[in-house]
Parts: structure tokens; C-alpha cells; sequence
């Protein structure tokens, strides 16, 4: 393992242990109390909670996961390509010009079938 | 330059794909008109591909991009059949379209997808090439099979194919990744050099890792063990789909499997022996399934798992050196014709949602369309193998080739389960002629798989007729 | 780099000082903004212009118990404040403030960073659905799915600045920024890559950090109108407080990343100015974002959730694609 990998891993679990420590100082000066009321999920002034939390949401934010997940990693794909780009000469630029441009009828397409229009 | 000349037609296909999507998306094209610009990219890529493959030579191992693909006239030919799977595929989407309610320019686009992949699978020479090429022919099919959202039939199939699909996949993604750790690469001219020097045997990661990519192929061609799902899947998807899977899917498959048994003598001499016995339950239970059948297309996909059987007596005895996979190919048209002839003539036949779908449905048929009855009989001869149509050269090859690659039994077996398979293929002829028509089978919409259906009637014989050089 | 025991807890010890006193202080820095803005004075009772405010804060919150609905998923809402600081505070390690203070440098930091922040969004996921509450539900899909769509074109323009470098080690980064404002990469007019659409790009990066901080137009995912306060709704005492020292957090981080990549880190504007340490030219710079931040925050109207994420998908992330497309060309033409 090298000395790197120890420093981040020990700076990551000495967070691990800091902010736990951070946020449980509560428990040892806060009040502990509580009752049915304090126990309940909070609704705007109303007595009793109106509608569930496990309700359906509109499908199109699963289709925004599932667009994000496409674009997040053609764009991470194009990180190593910008790095050697100036090695890579004209054949490799053209590659990536083709790859962006499938990605953006990719785009015209799902806009243009109104994925993404609300209501 | 001459590696992208080699990929031209998939460029075509591709390129057609997305500006077909792109075109889609647009709402401004009709019906029709999306089908014919279809086929017309279909006829442009297929003569693109002729043009190709005139300038062939027969190296097994000629590749291209840095050996992630191959291209021999094997691979060509393929391609050749795949496009022309495509065009008629479409040509009945066309016809069948005017009397089942369901289609969007979509449906054309994604077929194209499905043909790019198979062309790329047919010239993969690399594990990933392959993995990638097969994932963007099986996503294609997947969402084609289950295009009609409203008929609970199309649901049940989809989901069967891509549970099981999704199966096939991991085993050769698993497959591929034993292969490389036990030859350290992915590419098929270094892992036959890996074997060349080392024994196939010594490695059971490399056994393993080529058991699942067998599994894989197996499973896509609807091969003995795996071959429950053929018959719900070809039943539950539309007519255009049924057709294209049967044929073009078989012929990237067979092509791409061929090219992996291949790789090295003792890797084919130990699988082999499994394929001999894969190839006889092939035939027999898929003769044993379609007998049982009283609808045409599950007739006609039990009976594709009989020609699955067929192709794997070729592939059991084709020789490692100067591998030309000429029997392969020629017996893969031989049957794409046949079956898409019958699928064209359903298109116009089967009737609003596919009405006319079992045996007795067609009784009588050749008294009132006798055109129709004689193209559907000629296909159902070659299928079977009557002389003088292409299905039985295609099956005379193969059975010559095994005799001649000492494979006795396998040829007898061979023969017994063609005698076998004539009576279902003509039982829907006798229901055609020695019947009384009971309805006036009448075509609505003027359509073009009546063409389609003389062309390949026509191409049953030419194929037939044309000289195989083994 | 030497690696005693000392030297990592001092490192630990920094980072979380520095992000607390940040939050701290820009909390005030906020409210007397916003107080400046809207005419009035703003916090002013404790200590000299209210500057005492914060800490008093801070220790009311401790004082606070820390109270868990009954319905929640009690092991991920306790854990979702903890994992909202995390990559807050892991990014701090990898940000040269100067040519010498950096806690730890790595080649591939800005990827570092982003991977860091995107898994910020998990917290609010762990937040809103562990809560058992529709008001953090609800702010939590908004939040995740604002997130999600602004940290596409962020990732894409921030790969033309890795075509202008060449690298995606910070510091690199910033030392081919130097010596002056002309080069810069927002306006990189002497270096040997005469980019003019750089300007652009930091646009769009800069209203992607607004949105991917959740700040004001952008602030969809605690809209007090509609979801009350948000994902972190039934989140008390330092559970709150662990939320909202993150979300200042990723402000400055946001700052440092546009400053490191586009305002060229710790170099001066101009050659002459160099006697100055380099960490003051960088705070300066990070702090003038910040107000930005704040002075945006308190002049532009709330946009809907709908034209907020037609903004990314359908204008952003296409103009940075074109972008990135036309940087490209221009650099391996020229």
C-alpha cells in the first residue's frame, strides 16, 4: 500500500470518527423528552399527518436517473480522451467529434419525444 | 482506410438507424413512407455489402482495427443474408402494419440497430467487440418483441426473452472474463496462439470461461437445453420481429459462434464431442415440439430449433484448418429464405391481429389464392428438404460434410430427423390443398410482401442452384 | 511526505475548523448581506455587528435534543448528517490554497472532487426517504434530480479546462495560470491556447455550482413555500447543523474549484502584486465568488422545479457540449 493511500484512508476514517463525535455532543448536553406528539412526523400546524411518505412520484425522475446515469458516464469516458487529446492527433479528435455527436442526437431525440416536457 | 471500407455496410445501417430516429422523433413521416425509406437503406447497405464483399479473399484471420474485427467471405456472406433478412423483415412490417395498429417509425429504426449489431457480431474477433455487438443486437430485439404494449401475449414473451436473454448475457460476460484470465487476452488470434502452445485442457479457467460462451451461443440459437423459451417468444412477438429473430439472429449467431470454434483444434476436439450430443437432442426435441403444434408460428419456431440443430452438425464437423464455414452460410440462406417466405406470405394472410395464425386456418387456401398456396408450398419443401430447393442442398451439404468429417451417426441421425420434421411441414400443405376453403381470405391495403413472397419463392431455387465450392 | 500521526490528525483537524468556521461565518456574512440588501441591519445584538452570533448558534444547537420521528429508519437518518459533511470535507484535502498549502495533491484531484461531490447526493437521499416524511421526500427527489441534471454540463465544461491543461492535477492546473489575469483560463489570451470561448464556459460552470450548491434561483429542494424546509424537515439540533455546515461547505468548495480552474488559484492579477503570498490572493478570490453567491442569492426570484431542470437539460447541457466540441477544434486546429 502506498504512503498515499494510508494518509487518505486515515484522514477518511478519522473523519469517520470527528463527526459522529461532533453530532452526538447533543446527546450528552441535549434534553432527552418525548411523547406520541414529538414522535410524529411534522406536518404544517395540522394535528394529524396528511398523505404518506412512500407516495408515487411522477415517472420521469426515474427517466432523469436513468439519463443522468448515460450522460455522467460518456462525460467521466471523455476525461482520459481530454487529457492525451494533444497526443492524439486529428483521428482521435474526429473519434471523440463522432461520440459527442451520437450523444447529442441521443439528446435531440429524447427532448424532441418530450421526455423532458413537465406537465 | 480499407478497415472502415470493410464496416461501410454497418456504417450505412447505423447511420440510417439514427437519422431514421432522428427523423421519428420529427413527426413528420408517414407510415409507408418510413417502411420504404427503410428498405431502401436495407437495399443500399446490402448492395454497399455486395460491393464488399466482390473484393473477398478466404484468410480466416484477416482483421481489421487492430484485430477487433474480422472480415472473410464467410463474415461477408453473413452479412450479406442479415441485410437481406432486414430488407424482407421490413418489406413485411410494411404489409403487416396495414392491418395490425401499432406501429411508429421507431419500430424500422430499431430494427436497423438490431441488423448493425448482428453485422458487427458477425465480424467480432474479440471478446468485448463480441459482448458489445451481441448486447446491441439483443436490446434491439428485446424492445421489437415487445413493441405492442397493449396485447398481454407480447408482454409474457418480452419478459421470458429478457430474463433468459439477460441470463445469456452474463454467462458470457462471465465466460469472457475466465477466457482472458486463462489466455490473457480477448482477442481471438491471441487466444488461438495461447492454445497453440499450451493444451486446452491444462486450464480449467479457459475450460470453464469457453463452456459459458458456448452456454451463450447455445442459448441464443435456441439449442437443446436451452430452447424452452423459443417457441412463447416467437409466438408472443409480431410477425415482422418473429421473422427477423429466426433468421437474422441465427445467422449473426452461427456466424460469430463458428468463428469462436474455430480458434483452435484442441478447444473444438473437446467440445465436440458435447456439441454431437447437443445437436441430436437439438433435432429430436425440437421435431417432437413442432409436431405437437397447432399454430403456424409456433410450428415454425419449434421447427427453427430442428435448423439449429442442422447448423450444429455443421459446425460439429467443420475443420479447423482453412476454415471457410461455406455449409454454414449456404444452409443459413437456404433456411432465411424459406422462412421469411413464409413469414411474408403470413403478413398479408394472417388478418387483422394476426387472425389466421393455425393450420386449419388455411384450409383450402390454394383454391382461392393458388399463387399465394404454391409460393408457401415451395418454402414449406425447401424447409423440409425436398429436391430441387435450396433447403435440400443446404442439408445435403451438411450431411456430406459430417461423412466426411467421420461423423456416421450424426449424418443418419441427421437424416432420420428430416424424414420426421416432413410431417408437420406438410401437413399445413395437404390443409392447403386437399381441403375445402372455408373463407375468401381477403388482403386489405395494397402492400408490398406479396413481392416479397415471389422474390424469395424465386431465390428458393436460385440458392439451390448456386454452386457452393467446399 | 512525511507521515506521522501528527501531521494527519493536524490535517483532520483544519479541514473540519476551516469548513466549521466557514459555515459560521458565512451564515452571518448572509444574514448581514441580506440585511444590507433589504435595508434593514441584519444580526447586531451579540458582540461587535453581531459577530458573536454564530458561535452562540452553534452551542444553542448542541443544547438541542436530537429528536428521531418515530417512523424513521433510525440508523441512515442518523447517518445522513454525517455523510452530508463527508465529501464536503474530503474535497478540502485535495484544493491547493497556495503553492505550499495543500494537504495532500493528487494527478487526478478534479475527478477527485467531482466523484465527491455527486456522492453528496446519496446524504440527501438518506435524508429525505429515512425521515418517513412527504414534505422531505418530496424535497429530496428535487434536490437528488437538480443535482443530478447540473452536475452533467459542470462535468463536461469542466473537461474543456482539461483540454486547455492537459491534466487534472490542481495544481498544475493552476500553475500554467500564471503570472497574470491574461492567463488565466477565463481569459486566457497569452498563453499558447487562445481560447475565447473560456468566458462561456465559466458561465455555465458558475451557474452549475449555484444550482449543484442548491443556493438561490436554484434553491428548488427546501422551497419554504411549498416543502417547508426541505429534505432535512425533521432534522433538529446538530443534525440541522451537520446540514447546514455541509451546504456552506460545498459553497466554498464550489468557489475554490471555479477559482482553481478558471480564475487561476493563488496568482495575482498582475506580475507585480506577487510579493503578497499567494493564500491571500486565493481567500480573496474565494471570498468574492462567495459574495457573489450571496448578493445572487438575495436579488433573483425562485425559479419552478420544471423550468429549472429544462434549463440544464434542454439549454445547458447541449450549449456545453457544443462547447466542449468547438474548444476541441480549436485547440488541435490552432
Amino acid at each position: 500500500m502506498s504512503a498515499e493511500l494510508v494518509l487518505s484512508s486515515v484522514i477518511f476514517f478519522g473523519l469517520a470518527v470527528i463527526i459522529p463525535v461532533i453530532m452526538l455532543l447533543t446527546a450528552v448536553f441535549g434534553p432527552r423528552s418525548g411523547g406520541v406528539a414529538k414522535n410524529d412526523a411534522y406536518e404544517s400546524g395540522i394535528k394529524h399527518v396528511v398523505g404518506m411518505a412512500d407516495q408515487k412520484f411522477s415517472v420521469k425522475f426515474y427517466l432523469l436517473a436513468i439519463l443522468f446515469l448515460i450522460f455522467d458516464i460518456e462525460a467521466v469516458f471523455m476525461y482520459p480522451w481530454a487529457v492525451s487529446l494533444r497526443e492524439l492527433g486529428m483521428f482521435g479528435f474526429l473519434e471523440m467529434v463522432v461520440f459527442i455527436l451520437l450523444l447529442l442526437t441521443g439528446l435531440i431525440y429524447i427532448l424532441k419525444k418530450g421526455v423532458l416536457n413537465w406537465r | 482506410m480499407l478497415d472502415f471500407i470493410i464496416i461501410l455496410p454497418l456504417l450505412v445501417v447505423g447511420a440510417g438507424a439514427i437519422a431514421l430516429m432522428l427523423l421519428a422523433s420529427m413527426e413528420n413521416l408517414s407510415e409507408g413512407s418510413t417502411a420504404l425509406v427503410s428498405i431502401g437503406i436495407f437495399a443500399f447497405a446490402f448492395a454497399v455489402q455486395l460491393m464488399v464483399s466482390v473484393s473477398g479473399n478466404v484468410a480466416p484471420y484477416e482483421t481489421a482495427f487492430s484485430g477487433m474485427l474480422t472480415a472473410s467471405t464467410f463474415t461477408k456472406v453473413a452479412g450479406l443474408i442479415i441485410l437481406a433478412c432486414g430488407l424482407f423483415s421490413c418489406m413485411i412490417a410494411q404489409t403487416y402494419f396495414t392491418q395490425n395498429k401499432f406501429s411508429s417509425p421507431e419500430f424500422y429504426s430499431l430494427m436497423m440497430f438490431a441488423a448493425s449489431g448482428m453485422l458487427l457480431l458477425t465480424m467480432a474477433a474479440e471478446l468485448i467487440t463480441l459482448f458489445i455487438s451481441l448486447e446491441i443486437m439483443s436490446l434491439a430485439i428485446y424492445v421489437l418483441v415487445g413493441y405492442d404494449r397493449s396485447r398481454i401475449k407480447r408482454s409474457e414473451a418480452v419478459l421470458k426473452y429478457l430474463m433468459l436473454g439477460a441470463f445469456a448475457g452474463a454467462f458470457f460476460t462471465m465466460g469472457a472474463a475466465l477466457i482472458y484470465g486463462g489466455a490473457g487476452s480477448t482477442r481471438f488470434a491471441l487466444i488461438s496462439k495461447y492454445l497453440a502452445t499450451n493444451s486446452f485442457l491444462e486450464s480449467p479457467v479457459l475450460v470453464a470461461g469457453t463452456l459459458l460462451v458456448i452456454v451463450a451461443f447455445l442459448f441464443k440459437v435456441a439449442a437443446f437445453p436451452f430452447h424452452a423459451w423459443v417457441v412463447d417468444v416467437y409466438d408472443g412477438a409480431p410477425l415482422p420481429v418473429t421473422g427477423f429473430m429466426a433468421t437474422g439472429v441465427k445467422t449473426a449467431i452461427f456466424a460469430v459462434f463458428a468463428n469462436f470454434i474455430v480458434l483452435d483444434n484442441g478447444m473444438k476436439g473437446v467440445w465436440v464431442d458435447y456439441l454431437f450430443y447437443v445437436a441430436v437432442f437439438t433435432m429430436f426435441a425440437g421435431n417432437l415440439i413442432a409436431i405437437g403444434q397447432n399454430n403456424l408460428k409456433r410450428m415454425l419456431a419449434a421447427s427453427g430449433i430442428v435448423h439449429s440443430g442442422y447448423l450444429i452438425i455443421a459446425l460439429v464437423a467443420v475443420g479447423t484448418e482453412n476454415f471457410t464455414g461455406g455449409v454454414i452460410i449456404f444452409y443459413l440462406a437456404a433456411y432465411a429464405a424459406a422462412t421469411l417466405g413464409v413469414f411474408t406470405a403470413l403478413a398479408y394472410l394472417g388478418g387483422t391481429d394476426e387472425r389466421r395464425d393455425s393450420f386449419d386456418d388455411f384450409k383450402g387456401l390454394a383454391k382461392v389464392r393458388p399463387y399465394t398456396a404454391a409460393a408457401i408450398t415451395i418454402f414449406m419443401l425447401s424447409m423440409a428438404g425436398i429436391p430441387p430447393t435450396a433447403g435440400f442442398m443446404g442439408k445435403f451439404y451438411i450431411i456430406t460434410d459430417a461423412i466426411r468429417a467421420d461423423q456416421m451417426l450424426l449424418a443418419v441421425l441427421g437424416i432420420v430427423s428430416s424424414i420426421l420434421s416432413m410431417w408437420y411441414y406438410l401437413r399445413l400443405v395437404i390443409m392447403m390443398y386437399f381441403k375445402e376453403p372455408e373463407e375468401s381470405f381477403e388482403v386489405s391495403g395494397v402492400s408490398l410482401a406479396p413481392v416479397g413472397t415471389m422474390i424469395l419463392a424465386v431465390s428458393v431455387f436460385a440458392i439451390g442452384f448456386y454452386p457452393v465450392f467446399l | 511526505m512525511s507521515l506521522t500521526l501528527l501531521n494527519v490528525i493536524f490535517a483532520v483537524v483544519v479541514a473540519i475548523a476551516f469548513a466549521a468556521l466557514n459555515a459560521a461565518y458565512l451564515v452571518w456574512a448572509e444574514r448581514r448581506g441580506a440585511g444590507r440588501i433589504q435595508r434593514r441591519p441584519g444580526p447586531n445584538i451579540n458582540g461587535p455587528f453581531g459577530l458573536f452570533q454564530p458561535p452562540l448558534d452553534g452551542l444553542k444547537l448542541m443544547a438541542k435534543q436530537l429528536t428521531i420521528p418515530g417512523g424513521a429508519d433510525k440508523i441512515l437518518f442518523v447517518a445522513a448528517p454525517v455523510l452530508s459533511m463527508f465529501p464536503a470535507i474530503m474535497s478540502f484535502v485535495t484544493i491547493p490554497f497556495s503553492e505550499m498549502i495543500v494537504a495532500h495533491n493528487m494527478n487526478v484531484g478534479l475527478l477527485m472532487i467531482f466523484a465527491f461531490a455527486s456522492s453528496g447526493s446519496m446524504a440527501l437521499l438518506f435524508a429525505g426517504w429515512s425521515s418517513r416524511n412527504k414534505y422531505a421526500m418530496m424535497s429530496a427527489v428535487r434536490s437528488v434530480s437538480q443535482a443530478v441534471a447540473y452536475e452533467i454540463p459542470m462535468l463536461i465544461t469542466a473537461i474543456t479546462i482539461v483540454l486547455m491543461t492537459g491534466t487534472m492535477d490542481l495544481m498544475e492546473i493552476v500553475r500554467q495560470q500564471g503570472p497574470s489575469i491574461l492567463h488565466w483560463n477565463i481569459f486566457p489570451l497569452l498563453t499558447n491556447s487562445h481560447n475565447l470561448l473560456m468566458p462561456f464556459s465559466f458561465l455555465i460552470f458558475f451557474t452549475c455550482t449555484l444550482a449543484e450548491t442548491n443556493r438561490a434561483p436554484f434553491d428548488l429542494g427546501e422551497a419554504e413555500s411549498e416543502l417547508v424546509a426541505g429534505f432535512h424537515i425533521e432534522y433538529g439540533s446538530m443534525g440541522f447543523g451537520l446540514f447546514f455546515m455541509a451546504e456552506y461547505a460545498n459553497i466554498v468548495i464550489g468557489s475554490c474549484l471555479t477559482t482553481i480552474l478558471f480564475l487561476g488559484g493563488w496568482h495575482p492579477p498582475l506580475p507585480f502584486l506577487g510579493f503578497i503570498p499567494g493564500v491571500v490572493w486565493f481567500l480573496l478570490k474565494i471570498y468574492i465568488l462567495i459574495a457573489t453567491f450571496i448578493w445572487i442569492r438575495w436579488t433573483f426570484p425562485r425559479t419552478t422545479i420544471y423550468g429549472l431542470l429544462n434549463l440544464s437539460w434542454k439549454i445547458l447541457i447541449p450549449i456545453s457540449l457544443f462547447n466542449l466540441l468547438l474548444t476541441a477544434g480549436l485547440l488541435k486546429v490552432f
